[in-house]
């Protein structure tokens, strides 16, 4: 990937909005954001009212924002072959969908199987499971385009750096020409928001929020947006995140802006540490203080502000950095495209 | 242009199959299981960890092994992945050992799913009785027992594999999904080994109310795919796992060939000509250069629609070549694994490649002449195989297609 892969679209949801462009100007400073995405207006959503009813949040997120990205692209033929690779979170269904089965399944005060068996089945909608599966986050919006190549879907934050390495494999093997990769999860169901309060988390300062983030790929292509040069997951196991971010970068070379993606405060303040001590003059920007953490979505929302950073400022070259509580650092670095 | 047939432009290395390992109904080991496999038994029964007498399909074919407590999936993937991991016998640097798991989330506990509905409130959602309750259940929703990662951390933790730890949910295509991402990382050099797998724990009030609400799970109780008279699959659980290695050591299987495609058709339904389907098994065969098997471990659900695309899809990218088969379902004897499901059926390609232990389709009494294929019925045959087929299709339209191969 000396040249790096053509990226020929972009297209995002998150607290941002509804348009990822912009958003590394808006993401200066102390902006603080929404921790939601904002509602869909009717012109810009995908399916009708009964397939969206069976989709959960992280699904409509993933489906609105794929097909602008087709939209953008133009790719509305030969989807068959088209490559889809995800990073997805813990698909929940809404509470409104799951409760009521086990309200019905009550006996007086006790909970009775019976009636679960007999009654609570047919209180919830019977697709329900869809929601529950996590591939479905996928699914939805493959259906709808009617998109048939090769495909993934890789769990939680590191998995979306693992999705995009994955789709830009597919396309180096011939798999296929084209593939879109990304992320969507949404970390406000409230199952998703008692874990994360009871870990601990949120009282130290984890704010969760919700979003959807995708980039087209391409074997060939003439003035792509940006271009993907590196894609990589890395074990920092043994030598530290800090260590491990600041090695990434130095084995990059010239690096012009830098994007940061961590998941909670370790994950913060090691990647911080990182770029401050290398990259001092560097702008830095912090994507999950400006946004909350939208979970396995995030890396995919800091490529997007790399992009925007490439096309909107005199920037040849950015890096994104993501880091959890899985000890892997994901390092993806791109550069400016012909359309920029 | 099939995009299978542009396939290949890298220089890549071969992937051998160095050790098996499984925790299943029919035993503790692959090696039991595969005996009870060969012999044509069958684990499904009446569900007994909780009274499933209501439910549209009371029967699953459960684990009910006393050490398979607490989280479910891990404590059904650890003993699969030591014994593979032992089988294996690799000697590699850790930082080059990696961990792909199928998986998906783990399931609260019905007991705390209820009393998240009550704390839920009444007409609408009361955010803050809810929480109050989920914090009364703190350690349930913890996220070692939800997450899907949680299993791969487990697995790479035990055998200290300090490589990439892959997560990847596909439904019931998880597990066959994991081994593809496995065998294309050791082929590009991104690891030297791999354990690779996938683990199904469903058979829960939740998953069985869910997949009942569907309509894919059987009203009759009976797991028999490709028969006349299927009419849904049956819940199984358990974990199967496989070693993947770029040295050879003295290991007679390799992956040799894989493909994965999308329907992109319908949300409760498969392409009903197939075609996702096809596309896979083709990009499999194509990959491995070849236009036939011997063996095919099909998905064989047991559901009616699926069974006949299945059979479908395999009639149109095999051919006349089909013929020279032999087909089989491992669902019929253990049901069906969900997001273990593939790696089962993974597993069961390797026999037939190894030890020309051929395994049937329990409970195939009456082919339905809409699945024409040549099955195996009754006990398994004994023959000679050169390669195999293993088919993975997942709800959503997820299909893999893999190919193994006896290498001289």
């Amino acid at each position: 990937m000396t040249q790096g892969l053509p990226i020929v679209g972009a297209a995002g949801i998150g607290p941002f909005g509804l348009d990822y462009r912009g958003m590394a100007r808006r993401l200066g400073g102390d902006a603080r954001h929404s921790r939601s995405a904002p509602p869909i207006p009717p012109e810009a959503d995908v399916g009708d009212r009964r397939s969206r009813r069976l989709m959960s949040r992280s699904a409509h997120l993933c489906a609105v924002t794929l097909h602008r990205l087709l939209d953008e692209t133009g790719w509305r033929g030969g989807l068959d072959e088209l490559g889809f690779f995800l990073g997805v979170g813990e698909s929940t269904c809404g509470a409104d969908d799951l409760f009521p089965m086990f309200r019905e399944s009550l006996e007086g005060e006790r909970f009775s199987l019976e009636r679960f068996g007999a009654r609570g089945l047919t209180a919830s909608p019977p697709l329900v499971v869809f929601q529950l599966l996590n591939n479905f986050t996928l699914c939805h919006g493959a259906i709808l385009e009617g998109i048939g190549g090769p495909n993934g879907v890789y769990y939680s934050s590191a998995g979306t750096v693992t999705a995009l390495a994955q789709a830009a494999h597919a396309i180096a093997e011939g798999q296929c020409r084209r593939a879109v990769a990304g992320a969507a999860d949404h970390g406000l169901s409230p199952i998703c928001l008692a874990e994360l309060a009871r870990n601990g988390f949120t009282a130290d300062g984890l704010e969760a929020s919700e979003g959807s983030g995708l980039l087209a790929l391409a074997a060939e292509a003439q003035e792509p947006i940006a271009r993907l040069e590196r894609c990589k997951l890395l074990s920092t196991r043994g030598r530290g995140l800090a260590s491990a971010a600041e090695t990434a970068l130095e084995s990059l070379g010239t690096v012009d802006a830098i994007v940061i993606a961590p998941w909670g405060r370790g994950a913060r303040e090691g990647l911080l540490q990182a770029t401050s001590r290398r990259h001092r003059n560097l702008e830095v920007v912090d994507l999950t203080s400006a946004l909350g953490d939208a979970l396995a979505a995030t890396p995919a929302l800091g490529w997007l502000a790399a992009i925007d950073l490439l096309t909107e400022r005199d920037v040849a070259r950015a890096v994104v950095l993501s880091a959890g509580i899985d000890g892997q650092l994901g390092v993806v670095a791109l550069g400016r495209g012909a359309a920029a | 242009m099939d995009p299978a047939d542009r396939r290949g432009s890298l220089s890549r290395r071969r992937v051998w199959v160095r050790g098996l390992g499984a925790v299943s109904a029919l035993g503790r080991t692959w090696a039991d299981t595969r005996r009870a496999l060969a012999e044509g038994r069958r684990a499904i029964g009446p569900i007994s960890r909780f009274d499933a007498a209501d439910f549209p399909c009371p029967v699953a074919a459960e684990v009910t092994s006393e050490t398979v407590g607490g989280e479910r999936r891990v404590a059904l993937a650890l003993p699969a992945a030591r014994e593979a991991w032992g089988a294996a016998q690799c000697d590699a640097d850790p930082a080059r050992v990696a961990v792909f798991v199928g998986s998906e989330s783990g399931r609260v506990s019905f007991e705390v799913l209820v009393a998240l509905g009550r704390g839920a409130g009444g007409a609408g959602f009361d955010a803050g009785a809810f929480m109050a309750v989920a914090a009364e259940h703190a350690d349930s929703l913890a996220a070692r027992r939800l997450s899907p990662a949680s299993v791969a951390s487990a697995i790479a933790r035990q055998i200290r594999a300090e490589g990439s730890v892959d997560t990847l949910s596909l439904a019931c295509a998880s597990g066959s999904a994991a081994i593809i991402e496995a065998s294309r990382a050791i082929q590009l050099g991104e690891c030297d080994v791999a354990l690779a797998g996938g683990v199904g724990a469903d058979v829960d009030p939740m998953m069985l109310a869910a997949f009942a609400l569907l309509g894919a799970t059987s009203e009759r109780g009976v797991s028999c795919p490709f028969d006349v008279r299927r009419d849904g699959f049956v819940l199984g659980e358990g974990a199967a796992m496989v070693v993947l290695a770029a040295e050879r050591g003295d290991s007679v299987i390799e992956v040799a060939g894989a493909g994965r495609t999308l329907d992109g058709y319908r949300i409760t339904a498969p392409d009903p000509e197939g075609s996702g389907a096809r596309r896979a098994i083709r990009q499999a065969l194509v990959e491995a250069g070849t236009d036939s098997v011997d063996y095919v471990q099909a998905h064989g659900t047991s559901t009616p629609l699926n069974d006949r695309i299945e059979a479908l899809a395999l009639r149109r990218a095999l051919g006349a070549a089909l013929d020279q088969a032999l087909v089989g379902s491992v669902k019929g004897a253990l049901g069906h694994w969900i997001a273990g499901a593939g790696a089962l059926g993974f597993l069961c390609g390797c026999e037939a490649v190894a030890n020309g232990l051929l395994l049937p389709t329990a409970g195939l009494e009456q082919p339905d002449p809409e699945c024409d294929l040549p099955h195996i019925v009754g006990k398994a045959r004994e023959r000679r195989a050169g390669s195999a087929l293993v088919n993975a299709f997942g709800f959503g339209g997820a299909n893999t297609s893999i190919v193994l191969r006896r290498a001289a």
